[in-house]
């Protein structure tokens, strides 16, 4: 079997595979919850003035509300045990035990557990767009949808590499959520709180802190796409208002998304590659 | 693959792990049409030998190669005609044996025709036609024993490697079995058994190796090493009553090397390859002991085995 439709196969027991564990069935359900939820609750009572001059743009802002947060955590879920639960299960051996090369199956294993990231992502996007012109009618910009998709799913890369990475490394699901979370967490908070104390100080450093930390790339791109195709500045004013302007550029975002991403799939690969298959221990 | 590779090829195979547990140098060269029966008391290296066969662990000295290809450097060719059933698998639970069965099938790259029809024969080769649909994780101990079998199968291997292909089914199934096995090696692929079950690869089997401490003890065929054990003799002796003292008496006799108590029975190892019921029968009578019974024993591989691990696999 060439390389590619091994990636394939492997890609396709990788869905079902993540899909059959009740914990990722479960945060993809919150993840949709969390975008349905409050389109009921805008289509139940009256619209609040502070939404009545945006209302064309909802639809960007129920696709960008599950990024910031959920969508990083499923990221981190489905990478992390995505190899670490075939060691932890013992079912690494049966599947390694065939004719399939072993990039095919860790490219299997990373392109399968992304693509369900990002059907996920895709799930939050359109509903976001039909439930906001159900609710607030017409849309605007809808034409950019695709791209603010894409820099979901770009940006979403470098905590499901993270995870998967911490998957690899530790070999086991709960300590790589673990580690990976912790990273993930400390970074979600650190980024504003540098930001803010460099408002504060005027010192540079803790900005250029801040922007070297993974959340910032993961969460700004997507804003800075909005923001040069149709935003403008100062558009969605109350999606700043709990943090600083964004500093920093889209090609220094798309640069931390790169390097984290890279170094997450290169410590994968390396730990995959130069060492035994991790046997389950007999309990 | 070159046809006159060997099957399976290891060459002063070492790993090691850590500072204190080596396994190997082990060598072995399994030839076509072999049913080798992999023997060895738990923690003798068996399995760190399996996996390494299957590219699943990279041995730190020697060599292994499946058909004149490396496991570990190209898995993709070595284990392209290899059949692997492990010793109670860990199945992916969500599957159902069909589902098992095909994605196992499209992992070997066998085309979606032949995939139906191959699951489908190889269900019901293995008595689960009933079963097929039920997901794995509703399988009893046998069921899954039976599918581990199939997989290995689906593929039609030249080269079986099974570790307690037989473990947890029920006498009947452990004959259907042994049958296809036989039916298989016949049909001239080679067959790599790993198992405790000795009477199982004495039937089957027709090379054996012995594993202990990590190094190869013995190997030859089966008739063989049964040969080199039989030259000692050894004699069942049934009393009417179990009496300790009787068998402390025997453990002095001279020509008596050993003797153990199974069940009601005395097992009598004896020095000289003679047979030497009468003798033995006196001294019992003589030490107030009555007889039941006495028999000249064969020497079966679970006395070899036995052996070799009183000896300390030297």
């Amino acid at each position: 079997m060439n390389t590619f439709k091994s990636i394939i196969v492997v890609g396709q027991y990788e869905w079902k595979r993540a899909l059959a564990r009740k914990k990722v069935a479960l945060l993809i359900i919150f993840t949709i919850l969390i975008e349905l939820l409050p389109f009921v609750v805008l289509n139940l009572l009256p619209i609040p003035s502070m939404l009545l001059g945006i209302t064309g743009l909802m639809w960007f802002v129920g696709a960008i509300t599950p990024h910031f947060f959920f969508l990083q955590f499923v990221a981190l879920l489905i990478g992390s045990g995505s190899t670490a639960e075939e060691y932890d299960q013992g079912t690494a051996d049966l599947i390694l035990s065939k004719p399939l090369s072993r990039v095919s199956y860790l490219l299997g294993k990373f392109f399968g557990g992304l693509t369900l990231v990002s059907f996920v992502a895709f799930l939050t996007t359109f509903l976001a767009i039909v439930l906001s012109t159900a609710t607030f009618g017409a849309q605007l910009y809808l034409e950019y949808a695709p791209v603010v998709y894409l820099s979901l799913v770009f940006s979403t890369m470098v905590f499901f590499s993270i995870g998967f990475a911490a998957g690899e490394a530790f070999r086991s699901p709960s300590l790589a959520y673990l580690v990976a979370s912790f990273i993930f967490i400390t970074s979600f908070i650190l980024v504003p709180f540098l930001a803010a104390v460099n408002s504060l100080t005027g010192d540079a450093l803790y900005l250029d802190i801040s922007q070297a930390l993974p959340t910032w790339s993961v969460q700004n791109l997507p804003m800075m796409i909005a923001q040069e195709l149709f935003l403008g500045s100062g558009t969605l004013p109350f999606l700043f208002s709990f943090g600083p302007e964004i500093a920093g550029t889209m090609l220094e975002a798309v640069t931390g998304i790169l390097i984290y991403s890279s170094i997450g799939i290169a410590i994968a690969f390396i730990r995959f590659l130069k060492t035994d298959v991790t046997k389950k221990s007999i309990e | 693959m070159s046809s006159d590779e060997h099957p399976i090829s290891i060459h002063k195979l070492v790993k090691r792990y850590g500072k204190y547990t080596t396994i190997g140098p082990a060598s072995i060269d399994i030839e076509r049409k072999w049913i080798f029966g992999f023997l060895g008391p738990n923690g003798a290296g068996k399995t760190t030998t399996i996996r390494m066969m299957l590219g699943l662990v990279r041995p730190n000295e020697g060599s292994v190669k499946i058909f004149g290809e490396d496991p570990f450097k190209s898995p993709a060719r070595a284990l392209e005609n290899v059949g692997y059933a492990p010793e109670l698998p860990n199945f992916q639970t969500f599957f159902s044996g069909e589902d098992l069965l095909d994605f196992t099938a499209k992992l070997y790259g066998i085309g979606s025709s032949e995939r139906r029809r191959k699951v489908r024969e190889l269900i019901e080769m293995v008595g689960l036609s009933d079963h097929a649909r039920k997901k794995i994780g509703k399988y009893s101990k046998g069921m899954v024993q039976r599918l581990s079998v199939a997989q290995a199968l689906v593929n039609d291997p030249e080269l079986l490697i099974m570790d307690e292909p037989t473990l947890g089914m029920d006498p009947v199934a452990t004959i259907h079995f042994r049958d296809l096995f036989r039916s298989l090696a016949s049909e001239g692929r080679t067959i790599f058994i790993s198992s405790h079950q000795l009477d199982e690869i004495q039937r089957l089997a027709t090379h054996i190796g012995m594993i202990n401490r990590g190094q190869m003890v013995f190997q030859g065929t089966t008739d063989s090493v049964l040969n080199a054990f039989a030259k000692k003799y050894s004699i069942e002796v049934e009393l009417e009553r179990m009496d300790d003292g009787i068998v402390e008496k025997i453990k002095e006799l001279s020509y008596v090397r050993e003797a153990r108590v199974d069940a009601n029975r005395i097992h009598v190892t004896l020095n000289e390859t003679r047979d030497l019921r009468a003798d033995l029968a006196e001294d019992i009578i003589r030490s107030g002991g009555r007889l039941r019974g006495l028999s000249l024993h064969k020497a079966t591989l679970e006395d070899a085995f036995i052996e070799t691990l009183r000896r300390g696999g030297s």
